[in-house]
């Protein structure tokens, strides 16, 4: 198929796309247009609060999604797990392949996000953001890759950060999970080059989500207000890139997951792709 | 040595050599560091398994430091005329790390280097990777030098004294088929060490990293899964079988990753790019320096 012409019934007709974190913020708008592309879905949360995370996504709000997917049109299968227990994304993917036939696409988007600097950093902030950003990627990419491939084809993406691409205070764990995200990334591409796989990671700055909007967030930005409101921390978000954009939109996010596992990107992988405003553009590399 | 200025006003007798925490201690490159640190004058807590800890590891397939390598390695540190401190743990418990540091700074004063060495090596690919092959390599090389950190950085913070140089392996700098586990555990090590640049550069703490290609010693050249990671697809057996990697084929295909044509990086090499950054690299913090036979020249960054 040509790349110029969009196949009748969407870029990924016919193709099984598992999006892990996919109550609500990215994870749900990646997974409705990817549904709206004419995939079948695989949709995972952990739907479930941790005392180490901001608000996480509900089993209503998963279901929420399974159903803006199949409003689109898709087959669904929606299941809660936690990404942390790879025994449970290898049966939720050996589900898939009974089911759909194979798995296509991986977004790895499942992710939490705390801030405290080193000396009151608990290990319970460290243990999880590690288990679930890093580890928890890496299970899901574990999870696909022999049966991506066998079938020498497949394509995976994995949410990383912005905060993977300098040295930032106050989130050492998060900034080592995410940058650990890259290096995965990087060593898989090399591994599934050969079979036809790609692998990427996405580098956003600040999206407007829950993970973007809380206190906790706001307080980082503005550690001089009280109770910093959205209106009152939007110019100092704004700052910090040089397109003076606050927070994107989870659809600028999403083109850049869909391009990386389109036909279009089919020949892009190792990347590490900053969506920032240009926060990256201070970088080497 | 005019350079100890800055670091070295920690010791209880006023001597102002300073106090280095070693991890990795044991063997290697661990070993080295500590020994040329107390050359310069510093007094050295030895960390590494020493032997009356049982290594908790089962994914492994060389032989871990042991047995009496602690104690030679605090023999030498005393015949360079300082005084040593010997910690026999596991960098993955807490609760022995956080015991260490008023174990070493109630006998030699408040510690004002340290230096993570320690690491665990194996070769594996993705789709075949278990759950505690990834498990081992990230638990030791990231979350172990994470607790290291947390212990003994706030506290040279507080101080406002302080060195620290971290150490990792040269599939931190780039993606390397075959060892996606230490890749992703080695870029995660640079990640936090640049956020914890940032966090106590204020207070005239300064932390890089080392990273080092193939070292030949133990651990590196005694994994024959990494080693065959690095020099060929991880189904053809190279070297010879069981015990040490033989030498022959496997250094010549190493060699010839290298723009230096060299095998392995000699760990003196190693320990005096570690020293440098340990004692002379003030003006300098959340720096990654390779120590790789030429991978850097690769390199974009």
């Amino acid at each position: 198929m040509g790349m110029t012409n969009a196949p009748a019934g969407g870029r990924f007709a016919g193709q099984v796309v598992l999006v892990t974190g996919a109550a609500k913020g990215q994870g749900r708008g990646h997974a409705v247009r990817f549904a709206e592309e004419g995939a079948s879905l695989l949709l995972c949360d952990i739907a479930e609060q941790l005392d180490t995370a901001g608000r996480m996504g509900t089993a209503e709000e998963l279901e929420a999604t399974a159903d803006l997917v199949r409003a689109a049109g898709a087959a669904v299968v929606s299941r809660r797990v936690d990404v942390r227990d790879d025994v449970a994304l290898q049966a939720l993917v050996d589900d898939a392949v009974e089911t759909f036939g194979t798995v296509d696409v991986l977004v790895a988007n499942a992710g939490i996000a705390t801030y405290a600097p080193l000396e009151t950093l608990s290990d319970a902030w460290w243990d999880d953001m590690v288990d679930i950003n890093l580890t928890g990627v890496a299970n899901a990419m574990r999870a696909v890759a022999p049966v991506m491939r066998e079938r020498r084809s497949g394509a995976i993406v994995a949410t990383s950060s912005a905060a993977a691409r300098e040295g930032v205070p106050n989130a050492a764990h998060y900034s080592a999970a995410k940058w650990g995200v890259i290096g995965l990334v990087k060593s898989a591409a090399i591994e599934l080059g050969p079979f036809g796989v790609t692998v990427n990671a996405v580098c956003p700055m600040s999206v407007d989500t829950d993970m973007c909007h809380n206190q906790a967030t706001y307080t980082l930005f503005r550690p001089d207000l009280d109770e910093p409101t959205r209106d009152a921390v939007a110019d100092t978000f704004a700052s910090l890139n040089v397109m003076g954009v606050p927070w994107l939109d989870v659809r600028d996010v999403t083109e850049a997951v869909v391009y990386l596992t389109s036909e279009a990107g089919r020949y892009v992988t190792g990347t590490a792709l900053d969506i920032a405003g240009g926060w990256n553009a201070g970088h080497l590399a | 040595m005019s350079d100890r200025g800055s670091y070295g006003s920690g010791r209880r007798d006023g001597g102002g050599g300073g106090v280095a925490l070693v991890t990795g201690a044991g063997r290697g490159v661990g070993r080295a560091v500590a020994v040329a640190l107390a050359r310069r004058g510093l007094d050295i807590g030895v960390v590494d398994l020493g032997g009356t800890v049982a290594p908790g590891y089962r994914t492994l397939d060389y032989e871990l430091s042991g047995g009496d390598d602690l104690e030679s390695t605090a023999a030498e540190v005393r015949s360079a005329g300082r005084r040593a401190v010997v910690l026999d743990l596991d960098v993955r418990d807490r609760s022995a790390v956080r015991a260490a540091v008023p174990a070493v700074e109630d006998a030699l004063g408040p510690i004002t280097h340290l230096v993570v060495a320690s690491g665990v090596v194996s070769g594996v690919p993705i789709h075949r990777m278990t759950r505690s092959q990834w498990d081992e390599v990230v638990d030791t090389n990231l979350t172990g030098a994470f607790n290291v950190v947390k212990a003994v950085v706030p506290g040279m913070a507080s101080r406002r004294c302080g060195s620290v140089v971290l150490t990792c392996g040269s599939e931190s700098r780039r993606g390397v088929g075959g060892v996606s586990h230490a890749s992703a555990a080695g870029w995660a090590l640079v990640g936090m060490a640049k956020a914890v640049a940032m966090e106590v550069a204020a207070a005239g703490v300064t932390v890089q990293v080392a990273a080092l290609g193939p070292v030949g010693s133990v651990p590196v050249r005694s994994s024959r899964s990494y080693v065959e990671a690095l020099v060929g697809p991880a189904d053809d057996p190279v070297g010879d079988g069981g015990g040490p990697v033989g030498e022959g084929g496997v250094d010549a295909r190493l060699a010839a990753r290298h723009p230096q044509g060299r095998p392995w990086v000699d760990v003196d090499e190693a320990a005096a790019v570690i020293e440098f950054l340990a004692t002379g690299s003030r003006a300098m913090t959340g720096v990654v320096v390779d120590v790789d036979l030429g991978q850097a020249a690769r390199n974009s960054a």
